[in-house]
């Protein structure tokens, strides 16, 4: 049987790349996946909870794990630099140099997080106290140790930071941290009983089953306040604590708040630095300035332009982890037709 | 004094250190009832009052979340108790009730 000697690179170690092989595996063929960092797992591990059931990240990564067969191998502290199409078959080079073969390559490169420097108004960087959304999930998984020393008395989480922004150059919705703010705000209620959490919002897509319930729990049980308004200047006062200015849009009044702890909920972005050619000639599409396009939106949406290359995950855009792993396993089918029919 | 045509208007900011934004007394509003306000203005929307007095329950509530009450017994004095606004309410809040209690309370 030919598939046991097919091999399928993949890479990104992430949340689609693991459940990618976790799943190709089972069709019997070999794979193996590329990973730069030391360890395979990608942002999902450092997550204290996704919702909406709330699991761990690491749980959600060693779930795969147990079912892990022999058959993946994982090449961890591995950058990949280019991705070369020759006739029927890929070259993949690393940055050390070597270059491995493929009959089929699965993109599953993520996303990286917006850096919330770039948006000198809201301080992150400048003060201690404010933190991306990122780093809230490892100080809420204790892996952090928090900036603050006293429990905080009032956080303001502030959504949309870095997305549907067009001077930071995305111009789309990272989508999950509207979720992710609701939940971080019951978070913070949950582990500081005294905290009062506001959350500044542009708009709050809740845009799935039983979301609109979290945010009804958050409202109602945890007393979260949601202000409609983008924040646009933040200090501090002699204390250390922060002042942040809105406008209450509902209102239509300005509003002055004090708070101990800013959280910025950042957005997606592509990953650049992976170069994908075709007979020597780079292709533009993989540039790394947007999100990887697929042939279409609908029912080629894990194919590209090359055949035998496929995307799997956020690299495609925008993903929360319950679409990646249904992305991931759609992936899947679509690489197994294809080599069948090579 | 000496008239320029323009004056300055009172400070409207909102300072949510110096006002409790959960100022909306106890008993009087059944506050895990109004806490499910999603402020579509679908209740002022519908509202009979909007067009002639300006009544409008959402941006009420929305002011005494943030500390400012002054205005609330004036609009409760414009209801009409129609009961539009409820029929309408995606969060299933009793408006009427509320501007009722509000009416009769002594706050």
């Amino acid at each position: 049987m030919k598939k046991h000697n097919t091999q399928i690179i993949i890479i990104g170690g992430g949340l689609a790349g693991l459940e990618a092989a976790k799943w190709l595996v089972q069709y019997h063929y070999k794979v193996v996946v590329m990973e730069q960092e030391k360890i395979a797992g990608g942002h999902v591990v450092n997550w204290h909870s996704l919702y909406p059931g709330g699991i761990r990240g690491d749980e959600l990564i060693n779930n795969i794990f147990l079912t892990k067969d022999s058959m993946v191998q994982i090449l961890t502290n591995q950058r990949v630099t280019k991705v070369e199409k020759r006739d029927n078959f890929f070259w993949v080079h690393t940055s050390q140099g070597e270059r491995l073969f493929a009959e089929a390559v699965l993109l599953t490169t993520g996303f990286k997080l917006f850096n919330a420097a770039l948006k000198e108004e809201l301080g992150y960087g400048i003060f201690p106290n404010v933190v991306t959304s990122a780093e809230v999930e490892q100080i809420l998984a204790s892996r952090m140790k928090p900036p603050w020393q006293l429990p905080p008395r009032k956080v303001a989480i502030i959504h949309c930071v870095g997305s549907r922004d067009m001077k930071a150059g995305n111009m789309y919705c990272s989508k999950v941290c509207c979720m992710a703010g609701v939940k971080t705000a019951i978070h913070f209620n949950q582990q500081y009983p005294m905290c009062k959490v506001y959350n500044f919002y542009m708009d709050l897509r809740m845009h799935g089953n039983s979301y609109e319930a979290l945010y009804l729990k958050a409202q109602t049980e945890y007393g979260v306040q949601f202000i409609r308004g983008r924040v646009s200047e933040l200090s501090a006062d002699q204390y250390g604590r922060l002042v942040l200015k809105s406008e209450d849009t509902l209102l239509g009044k300005p509003l002055k708040l004090t708070v101990d702890v800013v959280v910025l909920m950042v957005g997606m972005e592509q990953r650049k630095g992976l170069v994908v050619s075709d007979r020597g000639k780079e292709l533009a599409a993989f540039d790394g300035q947007h999100f990887y396009e697929p042939l279409n939106a609908y029912d080629d949406a894990h194919k590209t332009c090359l055949p035998g290359l496929f995307l799997g995950g956020a690299c495609k855009g925008p993903m929360s982890a319950t679409e990646v792993i249904v992305d991931a396993r759609a992936a899947v089918q679509v690489i197994d037709q294809y080599l069948q029919n090579n | 004094m000496v008239k320029f045509g323009f004056s300055v208007k009172d400070n409207r900011e909102i300072n949510l250190d110096e006002k409790e934004p959960f100022v909306i007394e106890a008993g009087v509003v059944d506050v895990a009832e109004v806490d499910r306000c999603i402020f579509c203005g679908a209740c002022s929307a519908v509202c009979p009052q909007l067009f002639s007095t300006g009544l409008s329950f959402r941006k009420q509530l929305l002011s005494a979340r943030r500390g400012l009450t002054s205005e609330l017994k004036i609009a409760a004095g414009e209801c009409l108790m129609c009961n539009k606004c409820q029929l309408v309410c995606p969060r299933d809040i009793n408006i009427r009730a509320i501007w009722l209690n509000l009416l009769t309370s002594n706050i």
